[in-house]
């Protein structure tokens, strides 16, 4: 047979790049094999890296092709347990990302006027040097917390936790962090506290937890604003379909019909912002019906125990006079009509009232907390919560159905929904009682389970060094107060520092080092943060490309994709490695960069960082915790800092007692598939908390203090109150109570709101597609040309009412501003409800519009309170907007196929470059 | 070639996979995915994805339009093009009633799926199918009972196997829909 066009056009342009050598990187030694899934080209050599893909928040394992040293193609890894060896539209594109010729390729001083886009090269030791300087000049004149680090969910494949290590030795207490606040923490922080083991969530984490491995499928799973088959697709997505396919039930809860939608059993197109009172309208049909799990409610949970009514604080022996014992509660038994101590595990002499009350109890007035509870859902009938929701009651009922019918094999997964609203933290904890109430927690089937992957020494997160930060400056970040739970992860509240760059009250930053893309399409009400950088004195953007944000930039900083970078992927009892598998121009991972900075510091005598060198000074005990340091942290990672990435990790491993360097590790995954830290059985053990405890003899219980499921959970009022769990050192109390129970109010600016809805009609949504993760993928031509504008889609009724056509361009508008978007006229959402993705556009952002304006969310987006209690999320779902038709496109936006050639790869001007050459010799002594 | 509707979930990895493979051009698709529907009406409607490319029909129409013998059907039941000796007239783009051909604006040669001929013939499987995040496609040999493809289409059951119109082409890419998740709608080729 003749040989088609295709192999030879591959042929030829193999050829070309011939010269480039054949530089591999990092493990090029050691993490190559044969394809498996027969080679690429039939004439050349071509060598296969095992690595995994960072192209959303997901780790999907990829398969690397390389030839000549040039990365020619990716697909799935078989290997990789979630993923199986499938790949969506992000990963695959990445060859085009890798390659992009808009990339950043060296370090950039600016010499033009901000945002006039003329820079000269210079070497990476002189931009340390510089960024050095100003760090320290800022420091001694205005103190540390001059210093901003902003990273994360601008879309980056960022690293994590090298930010926050930076910022608590440079003693300066503000990470400015978009996600934080409104993106999964908010479930984390609750879900914590709540039983120990975090939100249940399959797309931050992909889905081990019920898919059959020795275990068996979920029988019914409930999607609630969250979409994996349009958000971590080949860790989420794959195993949801799968499932599906072999007969999974499932309810979706979504405005958007999405693909999930499409398949479910029901779908109920929830009005956006009114999650939380269906989330309370389930708990309440299942009280009332008395379906919940009896077995975990009675004995596991902190449910039957009697609540302080003055306090909100669980009653314990010792508070109403009977002795005190480690792990008792106070329950009302029914069996003696009378207050009586429950001891752990459970007293089958007992027989606590769930509901009832109130009892005079030792002179304290008490309820139990399964009556607060029932209490504060009373009012959500499935009538009532279908006036407000806007949906069917026979729907909701169906809906909760296949969910209680099917438990406890089942799951209920949240997305980023509730967090993008004021309820942020209340569903979270509804979530929480929803999955636990009904048994679904470390069963067979279930998404809630407690799996450890034994003793694993393996894993790319360093110590972040909490203990270096003064007391004084740590209580400086802003929002401390009100917003405690910020306090898990160390970042600030935007909106309070948002108000600070405009005011300078109650201090002013002046130096920002930023590593996320776009910050301008991730911030609420851009246009406000475009004024608020312009304050800043100087700013030092790490990017792959020229972004809306580098406008304001006075360094760009080549920063590196995910075929460039190190991370280990723990899933199930597996570590997988992602590894640089080539190296271009001059980029820097996020390790090395702040590793040499701080060793530049370091050399500077600056504040803490010389102390940071110091292995005993880093290490966590007695000596080294200052005083009134109440949180507790580990040891793991606290190592001094490095000069690479592979150094870093080598010093990591030695310090837990690791078998392998980074390099061995390669080799083992290269060789097996993956590490494996224990074996599938012993991974997947159910029931857990029932396990006993070989001192006590009691069971082990759950991650919690109590050891139960703190579906009533004082220690969120504590929070409140001291910052315990999660501060450093103790806090004043803040202005309010932390509610340890959800609560329903209408979102501020709601269509029941005429202030609002008179003048802007439609309530609005935003998600992901499978195209974009946040800012990423908007330079690269297979992926912009198949959807180079956002939709906004618009129900038939209101297209009709406000003169819009499919196909229109069209106005958006919310009371902070107005941006662009091509209608989407469908039934795909429902009458009074738009939806609309986020974008901005590279081919612009060099112009008076930075790109940011034209069509972005953002633009629409509230920066102001009110903001979710406990954390203070904004609101970025459930606004109110109007939409009218505009006169065309926006001026220079790209919108067909052959603009994007501009960004074709062209491999004669691609470097590849060593990594331990690329950066030119950076000084650090 | 099988689709499993059911389990494609509109993700349009397998356009960019397709991308990647062959090369192919901007602007041009030699695997696309369309979404048909919502149909219905709110709430209670009904939507798939619906993936086409060269049908590779048993009686493929662009084979008979191609003035040089570039476009032939393989022994194995797929519809090729060899590129030496094409010369880009769009005979077989005219031809062809599934839009399923493209010229490459820099070779001026007609390309079309393959099914990812390269690959196969090392003993793979086409990039369309081993990426697909929905485990939603299948390539084998449809006469052979005991293949994959003929397996899925056998436990798909009768009357939820479909196939684009047949335009005397014979088309051979089946597609299995249920309708509990909607029911089959002709696809307009013409826009395609």
């Amino acid at each position: 047979m003749s040989k088609t066009a295709i192999s030879r056009r591959k042929f030829l342009a193999a050829t070309t790049v011939a010269g480039l050598g054949a530089v591999l990187a990092g493990c090029a030694s050691s993490g190559l094999e044969e394809a498996s899934d027969g080679p690429v080209a039939e004439t050349e050599d071509v060598r296969v890296v095992k690595t995994l893909c960072r192209g959303c928040v997901g780790h999907c394992g990829v398969l690397a092709h390389v030839k000549n040293g040039r990365v020619i193609k990716v697909e799935g890894d078989p290997d990789q347990l979630y993923s199986q060896g499938v790949m969506c539209a992000k990963g695959l594109s990445q060859v085009q990302a890798l390659y992009n010729p808009n990339r950043v390729k060296y370090p950039m001083r600016r010499v033009g006027k901000r945002g006039e886009n003329k820079w000269e090269r210079i070497s990476w030791d002189e931009a340390l040097d510089e960024i050095a300087e100003q760090i320290v000049k800022y420091a001694q004149e205005y103190g540390p917390e001059s210093l901003l680090v902003g990273y994360g969910g601008g879309g980056h494949p960022f690293q994590g936790s090298y930010a926050m290590r930076f910022l608590n030795v440079a003693d300066s207490p503000n990470i400015f962090e978009p996600g934080g606040l409104q993106c999964l923490q908010p479930r984390a922080v609750i879900g914590n506290l709540m039983w120990g083991n975090g939100p249940i969530d399959i797309t931050s984490w992909g889905l081990d937890e019920c898919e059959d491995f020795g275990g068996t499928d979920a029988k019914a799973m409930v999607l609630w604003g969250i979409n994996p088959c349009g958000s971590n697709l080949g860790n989420a997505g794959r195993p949801v379909n799968a499932m599906r396919a072999r007969g999974m039930k499932t309810v979706v809860i979504d405005p958007r019909f999405t693909p999930d939608a499409s398949k479910a059993d029901v779908w109920l197109p929830i009005r956006p912002g009114t999650d939380l009172a269906l989330m309370m309208c389930w708990i309440k049909y299942i009280i009332d019906n008395e379906l919940y799990d009896e077995d975990i409610v009675y004995r596991w949970s902190t449910l039957p125990f009697l609540v302080n009514l003055d306090t909100m604080m669980l009653v314990r022996p010792e508070d109403v006079g009977m002795e005190a014992e480690d792990l008792a509660y106070v329950v009302w038994d029914r069996n003696t009509n009378a207050a009586q101590k429950m001891p752990y595990p459970y007293d089958d002499a007992l027989d606590p009232a769930l509901d009832g009350g109130p009892y005079e109890v030792g002179g304290l007035t008490c309820k139990p907390a399964f009556q607060l509870l029932k209490e504060r859902c009373d009012e959500w009938t499935i009538e009532r919560a279908a006036e407000v929701c806007w949906l069917e009651a026979d729907m909701i009922e169906e809906a909760i159905r296949i969910y209680t019918d099917n438990s406890p094999q089942a799951g209920l997964t949240v997305g980023m929904a509730s967090d993008h609203t004021e309820h942020s933290c209340q569903a979270g904890i509804a979530h929480i009682i929803l999955n636990m109430i009904m048994g679904n927690v470390c069963k067979p089937g279930t998404l809630a389970q407690m799996f450890t992957s034994g003793s694993n020494p393996y894993g790319a997160a360093c110590g972040e060094l909490q203990h270096f930060i003064s007391e004084g400056q740590y209580k400086k970040r802003f929002g401390i107060t009100e917003y405690k739970a910020m306090n898990n992860r160390g970042w600030c509240h935007n909106s309070i520092l948002l108000e600070a760059m405009l005011t300078g009250e109650p201090y002013r930053p002046h130096v920002l080092i930023e590593c996320s893309l776009n910050k301008m399409i991730n911030m609420p009400n851009a246009q406000k943060w475009d004024l608020a950088f312009q304050q800043l004195e100087y700013i030092v953007h790490r990017t792959l490309y020229p972004t809306s944000f580098t406008n304001y930039a006075d360094l760009m900083l080549p920063s590196t994709e995910w075929l460039e970078i190190y991370w280990v992927g723990t899933y199930a009892n597996r570590v997988y490695v992602r590894q640089p598998v080539v190296h271009l121009w001059e980029g820097m991972d996020e390790p090395t960069f702040f590793g040499l900075l701080a060793q530049k510091l370091a050399a500077m005598g600056h504040g803490r960082f010389p102390d940071s060198m110091d292995p005993e000074k880093c290490a966590v005990n007695e000596n080294t915790l200052p005083p009134n340091f109440v949180k507790s942290i580990g040891n793991g990672g606290q190592i001094p800092w490095w000069s690479s990435t592979e150094e870093m990790l080598d010093m990591m491993y030695e310090q837990r007692g690791a078998d392998m360097t980074w390099k061995e590790l390669c080799d083992h995954v290269a060789e097996n598939g993956w590490y494996e830290t224990t074996s599938s059985e012993d991974y997947h053990t159910y029931e857990t908390y029932k396990q006993l405890d070989e001192e006590t003899g009691l069971p082990v219980g759950f991650g919690t203090p109590s050891k139960r499921l703190e579906l009533y959970c004082d220690r969120i009022v504590t929070l409140g109150r001291t910052g315990a769990p999660l501060a450093n050192y103790e806090l004043e109390p803040a202005s309010y109570e932390y509610d340890p129970l959800p609560y329903y109010h209408e979102m501020s600016e709601s269509p029941l709101n005429p202030e609002f809805s008179e003048e802007y009609p439609l309530v609005s949504t935003s998600g992901h597609i499978p195209m974009y993760t946040h800012g990423t993928l908007r330079n690269v031509p297979w992926i912009r040309e198949r959807h180079p504008v956002p939709q906004l889609s618009i129900n038939p009724v209101d297209a009709d009412k406000y003169g819009v056509e499919d196909g229109d361009w069209v106005w958006v508008e919310s009371k902070r501003g107005r941006t662009q978007g091509k209608a989407l006229v469908t039934t795909a959402v429902g009458p009074g409800v738009t939806h609309m993705e986020r974008f901005w556009f590279p081919e612009t952002a060099n112009t008076a519009t930075k790109g940011m304006t034209e069509m972005n969310v953002g633009m629409l987006t509230s920066d102001e309170g009110p903001f979710s209690t406990i954390i203070g999320s904004c609101t970025y779902r459930g606004f109110q907007v109007k939409v009218y038709k505009a006169d065309g496109a926006p001026e220079g936006v790209w919108t067909e196929p052959e603009q994007f050639r501009a960004w074709v790869p062209n491999y004669d001007e691609v470097e590849e470059t060593s990594l331990d050459e690329a950066f030119g010799g950076v000084s650090v002594d | 070639m099988v689709v499993d509707l059911d389990r494609c979930i509109g993700c349009y990895g397998c356009e960019i996979a397709c991308k990647q493979e062959n090369d192919v051009d901007l602007g041009a698709y030699w695997n696309r995915v369309d979404q048909m529907g919502p149909y219905g009406d709110f709430p209670r409607i009904s939507a798939y994805w619906l993936p086409h490319a060269c049908q590779h029909c048993a009686e493929p129409a662009c084979v008979e339009a191609c003035p040089t013998g570039a476009s032939h059907r393989a022994d194995d039941g797929v519809v090729l093009v060899d590129a030496d000796s094409c010369i880009g007239c769009e005979s077989c783009m005219k031809a062809c009633p599934y839009g399923a051909r493209s010229i490459d604006s820099r070779t001026h040669v007609a390309g079309k799926c393959t099914l990812c001929v390269d690959l196969r013939e090392a003993g793979g499987r086409p990039a369309c199918v081993k990426n697909c995040v929905g485990q939603a496609r299948f390539v084998g040999d449809l006469d052979d009972p005991n293949s994959d493809v003929s397996q899925a289409v056998a436990n798909a059951g009768e009357g939820n196997v479909y196939y684009l119109a047949d335009a005397g082409t014979g088309p051979t890419v089946a597609y299995i829909l249920h309708g509990n998740i909607c029911d089959w709608h002709e696809p307009d080729v013409t826009e395609w």
